[in-house]
């Protein structure tokens, strides 16, 4: 406990449970189980793709088109599948193709951003934006209606279901399972592996990282390629969540700075890590937690955006020096955060 | 002796600008061996060549009698070479304890990482060097003089049998600079040879057995352990190729009314009842150890700071204290600041702007508009002022060598035309050809311009060379005025010795 009270999450997991309190006493409804599987439901997508931008800032670059090159992968392999007319596709198969196509635009960010030296904020606004108009100039805008069974299939497995006092039912979704995954894994590559602390020397100084015998190039080209692999199957989970099953190409843009303030949030203001997987995730719960129950605590969604963005900047100033010591004085801990 | 490094008939060019021009170069077994050279003579180069960095045209390297083609960073590491970087090339992301095992940990191509062993080699590391400090703490948080012991305690766990240091005393205090002398001649008895890189010659003949001067990519001076240590005269001349006069300054009384009178200042703790008086035409040296108050006494006289008690007499006439820098600027009042980087330039703007920068608000229309004919002519006289090497007008600041980077602050400030200019440690991590540069220009601007400078300074060759007058400060007081008359710079430094016990 004491050990888990020094890390630099510590503080946003206590501002989570804080927040979670917070709502359930003024909704009960909140603290159900039901709401615990809407929350998990909701979380998945974004927490992919926040791990996705995640790897991109522990390398120290950002990525404004991680969103757009999971949603064109997804919509381009169901937009192939519609044009020739396949409804029995296998769903592996689907993620293979969408993730194929997601390493490759993401090789392309690698090499603008590697390769070029653009700045990697202008370059991926650049592939954004590219991709955007290529999706609507060549492959398609519409809605795609029917989707291949499988991947309906995979949307609507579910492992529990619960239900609200008003009989409102929720489900827990198989894919969940596929983001703790991740997780775990990534969780594993970067903080027990060599080449995870890699990628953090490299986001830490890439001219030190080159002096210490790193292959800087190399290894940023494998961190795009696992960003690629993360994109792709985000892209896809997310064409299959979707309740209705309708691929549109664009419906995951302006996503992209919810996924950044995630992290952000997640490594704490002092910028020490770049970003951590368990940060990353407590941040995504919060982020979501607050957008998902606000209404239920009966603030109006059109104060969503103002009540996220104070959360974030609480989050913040709890994690720097001052706030932190602030902030266990009000818990009552000598301790101070880190 | 056994030769760790040589290099033969290196050359190095970087965009057809040649680098190493046939550089000549060795290196023993045991040895502290100094590496000498104004900048951008090709110093940092050769180190990145050794180290792998960079890749050289053609020429020889042999690390350990063993002829390198090309040399990849991980085989200059695996060799035993380490360089301890100015920026230090640590990542401040991560902990002490990694920071100090990253290089082994790359090296040794395991896929999982040991955090219990890194953690405990690292504490071993650091017992054994004397340093005293939590390995879980991040290198974000630390001191200049401990992320450089962070630094060298990794050269040290990488087995290093060369250890290169690039500028290592630069940002140092004077304390700590022992403290690192001390840690290098224990590492020269263990066996481990240290090439030191520097242009701070005082420093250089206390520490080095040996010595290699560079100049425009080649080596003009080799001694070896055991050769008769060479004066700093001599290694100037061999550094720039030019023989410095060492003129000093006379001062010719111009007339009566001091340019400053300073009348009882007062600031907290740092000074107390600062009484003294600058003449125009004269050049009065301020001097004291670190923290004797003579730092912010100069930013007092500029505003930077405001005093608590007393007065500043400008010309004759009572102006009380400056709460400000606008008010010392209405009294043509110019300062230099001691560290230029942060204070004195905008690194990224182009050279002309920054010389333009203070005096553009005296170039505009009561609408705010800018006379440009007007300004760019002034621009024009303002760097012809001097001479600076290299320059051209459009490129950034920061294309400049740190001397030159100082002389167009000091251009930048002669564009306003002070009667009164004040030099906060105007040469500090300047190379020494520019030095005598600056001390030549502020001579003339006393002689000619009639402008009272002062000199904060505690580098007392700098005192003898440019002032008539130097105040010794202690504690925050003036104990001794020192008239500089034909002393020998030994029997100046005791006489400022004998003030500050």
């Amino acid at each position: 406990m004491k050990r888990l009270c020094k890390t630099s999450q510590f503080a946003l997991f206590a501002l989570l449970v804080i927040t979670i309190l917070v709502f359930g006493v003024m909704n009960h409804d909140i603290l159900s189980v039901a709401s615990l599987y809407s929350l998990a439901r909701t979380c998945t997508v974004p927490a992919i793709f926040a791990l996705a931008i995640m790897v991109v800032m522990v390398i120290g670059e950002l990525d404004m088109s991680y969103c757009m090159i999971g949603a064109f992968s997804s919509y381009a392999v169901f937009f192939a599948l519609h044009e020739k007319s396949i409804t029995k596709f296998p769903l592996l198969v689907i993620f293979l193709a969408a993730v194929g196509i997601s390493i490759v635009l993401q090789l392309l960010n690698w090499f603008l951003i590697d390769q070029l030296h653009i700045l990697s904020f202008i370059a991926t606004l650049g592939t954004q934006t590219f991709l955007k108009g290529a999706i609507l100039a060549f492959v398609g805008s519409s809605y795609i209606y029917d989707i291949p069974k499988s991947a309906v299939d995979f949307g609507t497995t579910y492992l529990l279901s619960a239900s609200y006092k008003s009989g409102v039912a929720t489900q827990l979704p198989l894919a969940v399972i596929i983001m703790i995954g991740m997780y775990v894994l990534m969780n594993l590559i970067l903080e027990h592996t060599v080449f995870g602390r890699k990628l953090y020397a490299i986001g830490g100084d890439p001219d030190a990282a080159k002096r210490a015998g790193i292959n800087v190039s190399q290894t940023r080209l494998i961190a795009f390629i696992i960003v690629g692999v993360i994109c792709g199957i985000g892209g896809v989970v997310h064409n299959c969540l979707g309740r209705c099953s309708l691929p549109m190409p664009t419906d995951l843009v302006g996503q992209e700075l919810n996924g950044i303030a995630a992290v952000v949030l997640g490594r704490g203001a002092s910028q020490r890590a770049k970003g951590t997987v368990s940060g990353t995730l407590i941040g995504v719960l919060l982020l979501q937690f607050i957008s998902n129950n606000l209404i239920m605590i009966g603030v109006p969604s059109y104060y969503q955006g103002f009540v996220t963005g104070l959360i974030i900047f609480v989050g913040l100033v709890t994690q720097t020096q001052i706030g932190s010591t602030l902030f266990s004085k009000i818990l009552g801990k000598k301790g101070a955060v880190q | 002796m056994k030769a760790i490094v040589e290099v033969q008939n290196l050359y190095k060019s970087f965009y057809g600008a040649l680098a190493l021009n046939g550089m000549n170069f060795t290196i023993n077994e045991g040895e502290i061996r100094c590496l000498i050279g104004e900048n951008g003579c090709g110093k940092s180069t050769l180190i990145k060549v050794i180290s792998g960095f960079h890749s050289f045209d053609s020429g020889e390297l042999i690390i350990n009698n063993k002829r390198y083609e090309k040399i990849t960073t991980a085989e200059a590491i695996a060799e035993g070479i380490q360089v301890i970087y100015q920026d230090f090339s640590l990542f401040p992301n991560m902990t002490i304890a990694e920071n100090i095992m990253m290089y082994s940990t790359v090296a040794e191509r395991k896929i999982h990482v040991d955090w219990n062993d890194i953690k405990a080699s690292a504490k071993k590391i650091l017992d054994q060097v004397g340093f005293e400090i939590d390995p879980n703490l991040y290198v974000a948080g630390l001191s200049v003089a401990q992320k450089q012991m962070v630094a060298i305690c990794r050269a040290i766990v990488q087995k290093a049998k060369l250890l290169i240091m690039d500028e290592p005393t630069t940002a140092l205090t004077t304390k700590e600079v022992q403290r690192l002398f001390e840690i290098v001649r224990r590492l020269k008895d263990s066996g481990v040879s240290v090439l030191f890189v520097s242009h701070k010659l005082d420093e250089v003949s206390q520490i080095c057995d040996s010595y290699t001067i560079m100049r425009n990519g080649r080596r003009v001076f080799q001694s070896d352990v055991g050769d008769a240590k060479i004066t700093n005269e001599e290694i100037v001349y061999y550094m720039t190729g030019k023989r410095y006069s060492n003129s000093k300054f006379t001062y010719v009384p111009k007339n009566d009314i001091p340019a400053m009178k300073v009348n009882g200042l007062c600031y907290k703790k740092a000074f107390r009842d600062i009484q003294f008086t600058l003449r125009k035409g004269e050049v009065l040296g301020i001097t004291g150890l670190l923290g004797c108050g003579r730092s912010e006494l100069a930013k007092a006289l500029f505003g930077l700071i405001t005093p608590t008690k007393g007065s500043i007499e400008i010309s004759g006439k009572n102006v009380g204290i400056f709460r400000n820098v606008e008010e010392a600027i209405r009294y043509k009042i110019a300062y230099v600041p001691e560290d230029r980087l942060t204070e004195g330039l905008h690194l990224d703007q182009s050279i002309a702007d920054n010389i333009i920068a203070r005096i553009i608000r005296d170039y505009t229309n009561k609408a705010g508009i800018v006379n440009v004919k007007r300004l760019k002519k002034k621009q024009y006289e303002s760097m012809n002022l001097m001479e600076v090497t290299g320059m051209i007008p459009g490129n950034p600041a920061n294309s400049l060598s740190g001397g030159n980077q100082q002389k167009i602050v000091l251009m930048k400030w002669l564009a306003s035309e002070p009667n009164i200019l004040i030099l906060n440690c105007p040469t500090v991590g300047v190379d020494v050809g520019a030095k005598s540069d600056i001390h030549n220009i502020i001579k003339d601007l006393a002689i000619e311009k009639g402008i009272g400078v002062i000199v904060v300074s505690n580098d007392n060759y700098e005192l003898m060379q440019t002032c008539n007058r130097v105040l010794v400060m202690k504690e925050g007081c003036v104990v001794e005025e020192l008239f500089i008359k034909d002393q020998t710079l030994d029997e100046f430094e005791m006489m400022t010795e004998r003030a500050e016990s």
